[in-house]
């Protein structure tokens, strides 16, 4: 076992892949993955009406609406399928996986930031194209901007992982994907 | 931190005020945009090594003081603009407590060297 002060990047005051940092994370992706199914299954039509509080036919019109089809497949599923992969990526690896398994990281960062922004640009078309809100898509994005900020640190310590290998003459494609196992670098 | 949780609340108002003031125009569009971009840039610069996504809020706090002027709408819209771009600059300029440490944080990624810190 190697002691908590080494679990951390250099430099840094705290370990950002520790299970009282991601396990919540986890938690939230499975929320937002629930909301959005069921989104999804309205669209589908699998469901006959959605739960919307406050703004009448907002969900409905926007949950039906040309831009939600743009694709194949209806948005919310597809948002369904983001939390999905962000509660998988968020799982895998240990408490030190910022540099055992960088690449899990780098895909729940990718995951988590960019997903979620674009889940931003869709809650901005309801009122801009559709002149409408639609509570649980709202809901479903307030999920996804929580867990930007919380999941970027540990992109952080994976990011200067790799620049750390490279600095070693370590080609940084090798460890991204076998992290710190295997070489002499220790990255730490 | 109290700054970016008070921009969250101003970009909540300014994305809902067109519906709850009932007002058009380009006044509508360009508050209820900004509003969910200044709420979505304060959420994430609520964490410690996000904090500098804080300046982008400044811009867009530029942005709402310069905008009756470009999009032309006067009365109490343009009052509303200005007293919340000019709210929006003040807390993004406050960078707030930072007690952790990165490893030198997102600039150490740019700078030459073993180490960023």
């Amino acid at each position: 076992m190697t002691t908590i002060t080494e679990r951390r990047p250099p430099g840094w005051t705290y370990n950002p892949s520790s299970w009282a940092e991601r396990g919540w994370l986890i938690g939230v992706a499975l929320v937002g993955f629930l909301i959005s199914g069921y989104l999804g299954l309205y669209q589908w039509g699998v469901i006959d009406s959605a739960w919307e509080p406050w703004f009448g036919s907002g969900s409905e019109r926007v949950l039906h609406s040309p831009l939600s089809r743009v694709l194949p497949v209806p948005d919310a599923i597809l948002g369904a399928m983001a939390y999905a992969i962000d509660a998988v990526a968020g799982a895998i690896g240990g408490a030190t996986r910022w540099k055992t398994m960088p690449w899990v990281v780098i895909l729940f960062g990718l995951a988590v930031g960019p997903l979620g922004l674009v889940s931003v640009l869709l809650v901005t078309a309801q009122p801009l194209l559709l002149d409408a809100w639609c509570t649980l898509c709202l809901v479903s994005a307030v999920i996804s901007i929580t867990m930007i900020g919380p999941a970027m640190d540990e992109v952080l310590a994976s990011l200067q992982f790799l620049k750390r290998a490279k600095a070693h003459r370590r080609p940084v494609w090798d460890a991204l994907w076998k992290g710190e196992g295997g070489t002499v670098f220790s990255g730490s | 931190m109290w700054a970016s949780a008070l921009i969250i609340v101003l970009g909540i108002w300014l994305a809902a005020s067109p519906d709850i003031m009932e007002y058009g125009g380009h006044a509508r569009i360009s508050n209820q945009l900004v509003g969910v971009w200044m709420a979505t840039f304060g959420a994430i610069a609520i964490s410690e090594c996000m904090r500098a996504v804080r300046w982008v809020n400044l811009l867009l706090g530029v942005w709402l003081v310069v905008a009756p002027f470009f999009l032309s709408y006067q009365d109490e819209r343009a009052c509303g603009s200005i007293a919340v771009g000019l709210a929006a600059i003040s807390l993004a300029l406050v960078r707030g407590t930072v007690s952790e440490r990165f490893g030198g944080g997102w600039m150490s990624l740019w700078r030459p060297g073993v180490d960023g810190h």
